[in-house]
């Protein structure tokens, strides 16, 4: 078995294809910046057309500089969202609604599927939010145990 | 034989490959990528009934082979096809 590493600007904009046809995606993740609640380079992903999205939820957005990046939404005004990456200390992304291409529902992890829109998942984001002051020692602690 | 509903050839980052799409969704986990040749076959061989002799003939046709190793590269390939769960016969 032969794994293909894609780089991001080759598959995201299929990705970003596929899901606005309507079709779930499944990717791996790469990268830190969802510490905790994703592990980057072990998790996979598991993305839906973004029909209907709130704050709290992680989305695949394509930037107005042609980046993707797949952090949750902070912040939801009208049609102005506000995402910031669970492992990111301060640094915020802001895009429009129609920028947002999908919309993660399940983290897939060594056989285990964790519901990232169930009740329990939301409840600790929002804690991890409350969190943001001390955020910089909980990751330094938690990238130390790991 | 013929191609199995809902394996779909794509063409991802310059790569050919086949995603299983019956189920309304793509696991870029699960996937299976052809060679240009395999490729050129798999696009041929869409939505038609063929044999090992069909192959044989598509790839003399195209490339600068001979007919006793187009045929035998054919077999493996349907070998490859069929275990792969690609094809039915």
């Amino acid at each position: 078995m032969k794994i293909f590493v894609i780089p991001n600007e080759i598959l995201l904009p299929d990705v970003e294809k596929i899901l606005r046809n309507g079709m779930n995606v499944t990717l791996r993740v790469k990268g830190n910046s969802m510490l905790p609640f994703i592990h980057g380079d072990n998790d996979s992903a598991v993305l839906v057309p973004a029909n209907c999205i709130q704050k709290g939820d992680v989305v695949l957005a394509h930037l107005k500089n042609n980046c993707y990046i797949m952090h949750r939404i902070i912040r939801l005004k009208g049609d102005n969202v506000t995402l910031m990456g669970d492992g990111n200390l301060q640094e915020t992304e802001c895009c429009h609604v129609s920028d947002i291409c999908g919309k993660v529902t399940l983290i897939l992890r060594n056989n285990k599927s964790i519901d990232l829109t169930s009740l329990t998942e939301r409840c600790k984001a929002v804690i991890w939010q409350k969190l943001r002051p001390i955020r910089r020692y909980m990751l330094a602690i938690y990238r130390r145990i790991n | 034989m013929k191609l199995i509903d809902g394996f779909v050839l794509r063409n991802v980052g310059g790569q050919s490959i086949i995603t299983g799409e019956g189920l309304k969704q793509i696991n870029f986990n699960k996937l299976i990528g052809l060679n240009p040749v395999a490729a050129y076959l798999w696009k041929e061989i869409e939505g038609k009934e063929f044999t090992d002799e069909t192959l044989t003939t598509l790839l003399t046709t195209r490339y600068d082979v001979d007919e006793k190793t187009a045929r035998k590269d054919s077999i493996e390939i349907i070998k490859n096809w069929l275990k792969a769960g690609l094809i039915e016969e």
